[in-house]
C-alpha cells in the first residue's frame, strides 16, 4: 500500500510552522478502524484483523468525512475526541470504494459526542499555486499544521486499479505522527481534500480533492447513493500519422480511438462502436493523447468529464469521427456496478461467495482472488483465469452472470484422486449450467441418482462425488475447520 | 512433476578453458557445490572400476567429442548468431559409428572426434540427430583410424540397486574418467535437451558431470546407458541419469531407413482412475486397481477417431493398465507409454476400453505428433522471421519465449494452451510483433511489441508464409492495416513509405536479408570440415 498509514516513512523535519491553537482542529475528529479482510484461499475464514486510525473531518450534520480505504472491511469504528480522549462507536452510512469516500456518523444518533465540533465546509475554488495545510494531531492532543502548494491536478487511480479520479499533488514536507492512515488538507478554514499518500522522497503527497468530496455529498443528498457514472468504453491514442491518414483524420484534430466498448454501458447506448474516434465530450476537444483543458487545472485525462464531473442520469454531448465524418451523439450516464461485472473488480466488506461439496471448492471468481498470486498476479495467476478476466465477454455471452470454478480441493475420501484439480471453469453441475454460485448450489440439490455430476471447461471434463459420501465428508469439514456454514452465496 | 531445474551437462570449451582448468580438485566441491566422487582412471596403466573388459580395448571405443556450434539468435533472427562450442562423449556401436547426445553435437558447425590416449582429432560427420530423445550418430570422415576399435555390446535394463560404471571425458581433467554408481530409479523423466519430453530414464548415484554427456554406462562390459543429464542445485545431490538402451535401441532402428523418424505419440492425456464414484459411474469395479481415463483426445492425432474422451483403457497389448496408468513391462511399472515409445510410425496397437459401459477393443495407428513442437526446443534450424517497416514477426515457440520474455497476455495465453486448447487448428503458427527497430515510420507503434497478430488488411494469418504473402501482395493497397488479438487498436503503415524506410532500416540495423521463411527441405547446417 502506498498510502501513508500502517507504516509511514518518518520525515525528519517540520518546515511548516506548528501552531499550538488553531481553530480548525475543532473541526477534527480521531477516527479509529478495525478491518478484517476475507482470506481467499480458506474463504470461509477471515484473515488477520488490522487497526487503522486517521483524522476525520466533521462535516454538516453530525457526520464524519473519511477514505473508503479507512473503512474497507471495518469490523469496529470508533471516533474520538482529539483532546479527552472521549470514545464513541462510530457507522459507516455510505462508502464508495472508487471514489475512495465514506461517511461515517454515530450509532448512537442521539449523542451529543460531537456537538463541540465544528463542521467544515468544502473548498472546491483551489487553483494551482494555491497554499494548503496539511492537519495532524499528535498523541498529546495537539494540532499541527504543515503547509503545503499545490504543484499539480491530474487523473489517476486512488487505490483501485483502472478508476481515474481528480487528483491533488501538493508540495510541502510532512513530519510522521501517528494516526495518519488519512489527514484533512484544508484551504484557510475550508475543507481541501484529504491526504491519501506521502512521498517522503519527492516530499509530495497525493490528495483526494474537494470537487470529488463535492460531488459524493451532493449525490447523497437525497438519501440514496447513485455512485459515479462509467462510460464503458476503452481508448487508444491516435497519434500516430499513418493511422490519421488512413482514418482520414486531420493531423491537429485530435481525438482518441474507441478500442472496447461495453455492452449496455454509457458508451454502448450513445451508439459509439469500437473503431470510432473520440473527438469531443460534453463541449470539450479531446487531444489524441485522450486529454482536454479543463479551464481551471489544464491538461486533464477526459475520465474525469465522466467519472468526477458528471451525475449518473446527465445528458452529455458526444461527437465521433466514423468513417470521414463527424457524428453527434449524446449520451445518457449511468453506472456499472461491480456487481454488474462477470468478474467482481474489488469487494470490501462482505466474504467472497463460496460454495463446498465434500472438499471441493467452488467460489465466483473475483479479481480480489486473483491477487492471493502476489504483486505480479498479472504473470503468475492461472492464465485461463487471467484470459477471461481480460475477455469476460467471451463468457457473458454464454448467459453467465458470474465465472464459477473449483479454487481448490480440500483432501476428503470423497474427494480422492481430485487432489490435482484447481482453478478450472465449472459448466455444469449435474446436467445444469452454472451461471453463479447460487445456481450451483441449486444444481448440487438435485443430484444423478448417487452421484453428483460435475463438469469443467478442461480435461477430464466430467468429476463425479459419490452424494452420501460428500454428505457425510460436509459434515466432518465444518467440524474440522471449524466453519460456520459450507457456503456464502449472498 | 517438473519443479526440478534439470541441467544439461555439457562441457563448454569456454567453460573447461575457463573454469575447469583452475579448478584444481574436483574434491574441493567441484561445479555449483556439488563433490563429485570421481576416479579417475590415468593410462597407461589403467585401474580396473569393474568386471571384465574394463579394459584399454573398452577405451578406445569411447571417445572425445569436440563441437563448434553457432547458437540462432531469436532476438535478432537476421544475425547469424553466436559461435561457440563444448564437448562430450561418445562410444563406438558398429563400424565408423558412435552415438552421443544429442545436446553435445546440436547447431554444430565443426566436429572433430579425439582418441583415446592420442592427441589426434579427427573430422566428423552427423549421420543422424533426435532432439526429442537426445541422441545422435556420428562417422568419422576417414574411416581408418577406428579401423581397429571394437564397438561396444548393447546390454538391457540394468537392475535396481546393481553397479554402473559411467566413462567419459568430463571437466576435470583432460583424460578419461570413470565413475561408479547404483541404479536409484528407473522411470519416466523430462528431457530437458527438448524440454518437452518424457522418455524412460534411469537415475544413478554415479556423478555425471559437464563432458560426460553421450559417454556410456556400462554393467558386464555392456552398455546399459547414455549419460546425458544431472540435477542442477543444492537439493539434491549424486543424481545423475541415463538413456537406457530401449531408447538407444529405438533410436538406432528408427534411422536404419535412412532418416529420423521422431517418436509417436498417442496425443491424448489422461486421468487417474482413483475415485470410486468416478469409478463406479464409468462402470468400473469400484475396488479394481485397473483402468485409467481418456481425459482428452487430440484432434489428428493417433487416436483421434478412434479413442473418445471419456473411454476407459483396460489394456494395452496385453497389458493390463492400472489406475494410474501404470504397465508391468520387462519386471518394472512404468507409464503405459512406455509400451508405445518402443513402437514406429506405422506400428499398431491393441487396446481393451470401456466405452459406454460396454467393453471394446480398439487398434490404433501411431503416428508422430507434431503440435507439441511449439513448446520444444528447437536446434540445426536458423530463426525464421518477417521483416517490414522496422518491425520483426516471428514465430512463437519456446526459443522465442526464452529469447524475448514475452509478457504479453495473448502470446502467453496462446502458447500455454496451444496443445490442450487445439488451438493450432485455427492457427498453425502464432505470429508475434518480438521488435521494432525504431525509425520515423514506426515511432508510435511502442504499444504493440509482443502482441500477436491476427489479420492485414483482413485476411487471417495462420502462418509466417501468410503474413508474408500480405504483406507483399502483386498489388500494393494504399494501407497495410495490421489487426493484433485482444487489441482493438490497429497499425497502419503506408504503403508508399515502406520502400524507402526498409531501405534505410536495413543499412542501419545491418539487416542482411529481409526475411527468412524456412527450408522447406530442412535446414542445411553450415559445416567448415
Amino acid at each position: 500500500m502506498s498510502s501513508w498509514g500502517e507504516a509511514p516513512a518518518v520525515v525528519a523535519e517540520v518546515p511548516g510552522k506548528p501552531s499550538a491553537q488553531p481553530s480548525s482542529e475543532d473541526s477534527l475528529i480521531r477516527v479509529n478502524v478495525t478491518a478484517q479482510g476475507y482470506n481467499y484461499y480458506q474463504p470461509w475464514e477471515k484473515g488477520q484483523d488490522v487497526t487503522r486510525r486517521g483524522l476525520g473531518v466533521v462535516i454538516e450534520g453530525g457526520k464524519v468525512l473519511v477514505t473508503a480505504q479507512m473503512v474497507a472491511d471495518a469490523t469496529y469504528v470508533e471516533l474520538e475526541q482529539p483532546s479527552s480522549g472521549e470514545k464513541a462507536t462510530g457507522e459507516v452510512i455510505v462508502a464508495d470504494y472508487e471514489a475512495n469516500l465514506a461517511l461515517l456518523k454515530l450509532q448512537d444518533e442521539g449523542s451529543d459526542f460531537l456537538s463541540n465540533r465544528t463542521p467544515l465546509t468544502i473548498e472546491t475554488g483551489t487553483v494551482l499555486e494555491d497554499e494548503l495545510d496539511v492537519w495532524q494531531i499528535k498523541d498529546n492532543g495537539l494540532a499541527v499544521k504543515t503547509s503545503c502548494t499545490l504543484i499539480e491536478v491530474e487523473v489517476r487511480n486512488y487505490f483501485l486499479e483502472a478508476t481515474p479520479f481528480l487528483t491533488y499533488q501538493i508540495k510541502g514536507s510532512l513530519q510522521y505522527h501517528s494516526g495518519s492512515y488519512v489527514l484533512p488538507v484544508l484551504h484557510g478554514e475550508k475543507l481541501a481534500g484529504l491526504l491519501l499518500g506521502y512521498d517522503s522522497d519527492e516530499q509530495t503527497s497525493r490528495v483526494l480533492p474537494a470537487p470529488i468530496i463535492n460531488r459524493f455529498l451532493e449525490d447523497l443528498e437525497d438519501g440514496e447513493y447513485a455512485g459515479f457514472p462509467t462510460l464503458g468504453l476503452a481508448f487508444s491514442r491516435a497519434t500516430d500519422d499513418q493511422l490519421r491518414t488512413f482514418l482520414r483524420l486531420e493531423r491537429d484534430s485530435g481525438g482518441v480511438y474507441v478500442t472496447t466498448v461495453q455492452p449496455n454501458s454509457t458508451a454502448d447506448d450513445a451508439g459509439i462502436k469500437v473503431g470510432d474516434v473520440l473527438l469531443e465530450i460534453g463541449g470539450y476537444a479531446i487531444d489524441a493523447r485522450g486529454n482536454y483543458d479543463h479551464p481551471k487545472y489544464g491538461k486533464l485525462n477526459l475520465s474525469h468529464i465522466v467519472r468526477g464531473a458528471s451525475r449518473v442520469g446527465d445528458e452529455i454531448p458526444m461527437v465521433v469521427w466514423r468513417e470521414g465524418q463527424r457524428v453527434e451523439l449524446s449520451a445518457t450516464m449511468s453506472r456499472k456496478s461491480p456487481k454488474d461485472y462477470l468478474i467482481d473488480p474489488y469487494l470490501f466488506d462482505e466474504g467472497p461467495r463460496f460454495f463446498i461439496a465434500g472438499g471441493m471448492v467452488f467460489q465466483e471468481l473475483t479479481r480480489p482472488y486473483l491477487s492471493i498470486f502476489g504483486d505480479k498476479w498479472h504473470q503468475r495467476a492461472p492464465m485461463k483465469l487471467l484470459w477471461a478476466l481480460a475477455h469476460p465477454e467471451e463468457y457473458e455471452k454464454e448467459g453467465r452472470k458470474k465465472l464459477v470454478f473449483i479454487s481448490r480441493v480440500i483432501r476428503t475420501p470423497a474427494t480422492l484422486g481430485y487432489e490435482a484439480v484447481s482453478h478450472v471453469i465449472v459448466d455444469k453441475v449435474n446436467g445444469k449450467a452454472i451461471n453463479s454460485l447460487s445456481d450451483l448450489a441449486a444444481a448440487f440439490e438435485t443430484p444423478d441418482g448417487s452421484m453428483h455430476r460435475i463438469e469443467i471447461g478442461e480435461a477430464p471434463h466430467e468429476l463425479i462425488l459419490d452424494v452420501n459420501l460428500t454428505r457425510a465428508m460436509d459434515e466432518r469439514l465444518r467440524e474440522a475447520f471449524r466453519m460456520r456454514d459450507l457456503k456464502r452465496l449472498d | 512433476m517438473k519443479h526440478i531445474d534439470m541441467k544439461l551437462i555439457k562441457g563448454g570449451l569456454g567453460f573447461l578453458v575457463a573454469m575447469a582448468w583452475p579448478m584444481q580438485a574436483q574434491e574441493d566441491g567441484g561445479i555449483e557445490g556439488e563433490a563429485p566422487v570421481t576416479e579417475t582412471a590415468p593410462p597407461p596403466a589403467p585401474a580396473p572400476v569393474g568386471p571384465p573388459n574394463t579394459s584399454r580395448e573398452l577405451y578406445e571405443s569411447i571417445v572425445e567429442i569436440e563441437c563448434a556450434s553457432l547458437v540462432p539468435d531469436y532476438q535478432l533472427p537476421w544475425n547469424g548468431g553466436r559461435e561457440t562450442g563444448g564437448s562430450g562423449t561418445g562410444f563406438l556401436i558398429g563400424p565408423n559409428q558412435f552415438v552421443t547426445n544429442a545436446h553435445v553435437v546440436a547447431n554444430s558447425t565443426r566436429l572433430l572426434i579425439k582418441k583415446y590416449g592420442s592427441p589426434e582429432k579427427y573430422a566428423a560427420k552427423l549421420l543422424h540427430i533426435a532432439h526429442d530423445c537426445d541422441l545422435a550418430l556420428l562417422e568419422c570422415t576417414d574411416p581408418e583410424p577406428f579401423a581397429n576399435a571394437k564397438p561396444l555390446d548393447i546390454g538391457g535394463i540394468p537392475r535396481l540397486e546393481s553397479t554402473v560404471t559411467v566413462i567419459g571425458y568430463p571437466l576435470g581433467g583432460r583424460r578419461l574418467s570413470t565413475t561408479r554408481g547404483v541404479v536409484s530409479r528407473i522411470d519416466f523423466q523430462p528431457y530437458s535437451h527438448s524440454g518437452a519430453d518424457l522418455h524412460l530414464a534411469i537415475q544413478i548415484d554415479a556423478a555425471i558431470n559437464p563432458g560426460n554427456s553421450g559417454g556410456p554406462v556400462l554393467q558386464d562390459g555392456k552398455v546399459v546407458g547414455v549419460a546425458f543429464q544431472g540435477i542442477s542445485g543444492a537439493v539434491a545431490q549424486n543424481v545423475g541419469y541415463m538413456i537406457p538402451t530401449p531408447v538407444l535401441n529405438r533410436f538406432l532402428t528408427d534411422v536404419q531407413d535412412g532418416k529420423y523418424d521422431r517418436y509417436v505419440d498417442l496425443a491424448i492425456s489422461d486421468f487417474d482412475l482413483i475415485n470410486q464414484a468416478q469409478r463406479l459411474a464409468l462402470g468400473l469395479r469400484p475396488d479394481s486397481p485397473v483402468g485409467t481415463l481418456v481425459a482428452s483426445v487430440t484432434n489428428d492425432g493417433s487416436c483421434d477417431g478412434v479413442l473418445e474422451e471419456g473411454d476407459v483403457l483396460l489394456e494395452i497389448n496385453g497389458h493390463p493398465i492400472a489406475s494410474n496408468g501404470y504397465v508391468e513391462v520387462d519386471g518394472e511399472f512404468v507409464d503405459m507409454n512406455e509400451i508405445v515409445e518402443r513402437k514406429f510410425k506405422g506400428d499398431k496397437v491393441e487396446m481393451k476400453i470401456i466405452r459406454n459401459r460396454q467393453p471394446k477393443t480398439v487398434e490404433i495407428e501411431l503416428k508422430p505428433f507434431d503440435a507439441y513442437l511449439i513448446q520444444a526446443n528447437t536446434y540445426d534450424q536458423r530463426p525464421r522471421y518477417v521483416t517490414f517497416a522496422g518491425m520483426s514477426f516471428q514465430p512463437l515457440d519456446r526459443n522465442l519465449m526464452a529469447a524475448h520474455n514475452i509478457e504479453g497476455l495473448a502470446a502467453r495465453y496462446l502458447y500455454s494452451h496451444y496443445v490442450q486448447d487445439e488451438l493450432f487448428e485455427e492457427r498453425p503458427e502464432i505470429i508475434v510483433l518480438t521488435n521494432i527497430l525504431p525509425d520515423a515510420i514506426n515511432t508510435n507503434f511502442g504499444s504493440f511489441r509482443h502482441a500477436v497478430v491476427d489479420k492485414v488488411n483482413g485476411k487471417a494469418i495462420k502462418t509466417l508464409q501468410d503474413l508474408y504473402d500480405a504483406l507483399h501482395p502483386k498489388e500494393r493497397p494504399e494501407f497495410f492495416v495490421i489487426e493484433f488479438v485482444g487489441l482493438g487498436l490497429p497499425l497502419v503503415v503506408e504503403s508508399s513509405r515502406v520502400q524507402e524506410a526498409d531501405k534505410r532500416i536495413q543499412d542501419t540495423y545491418q539487416i542482411g536479408l529481409e526475411s527468412y521463411l524456412g527450408d522447406p527441405e530442412g535446414d542445411t547446417p553450415v559445416i567448415f570440415n
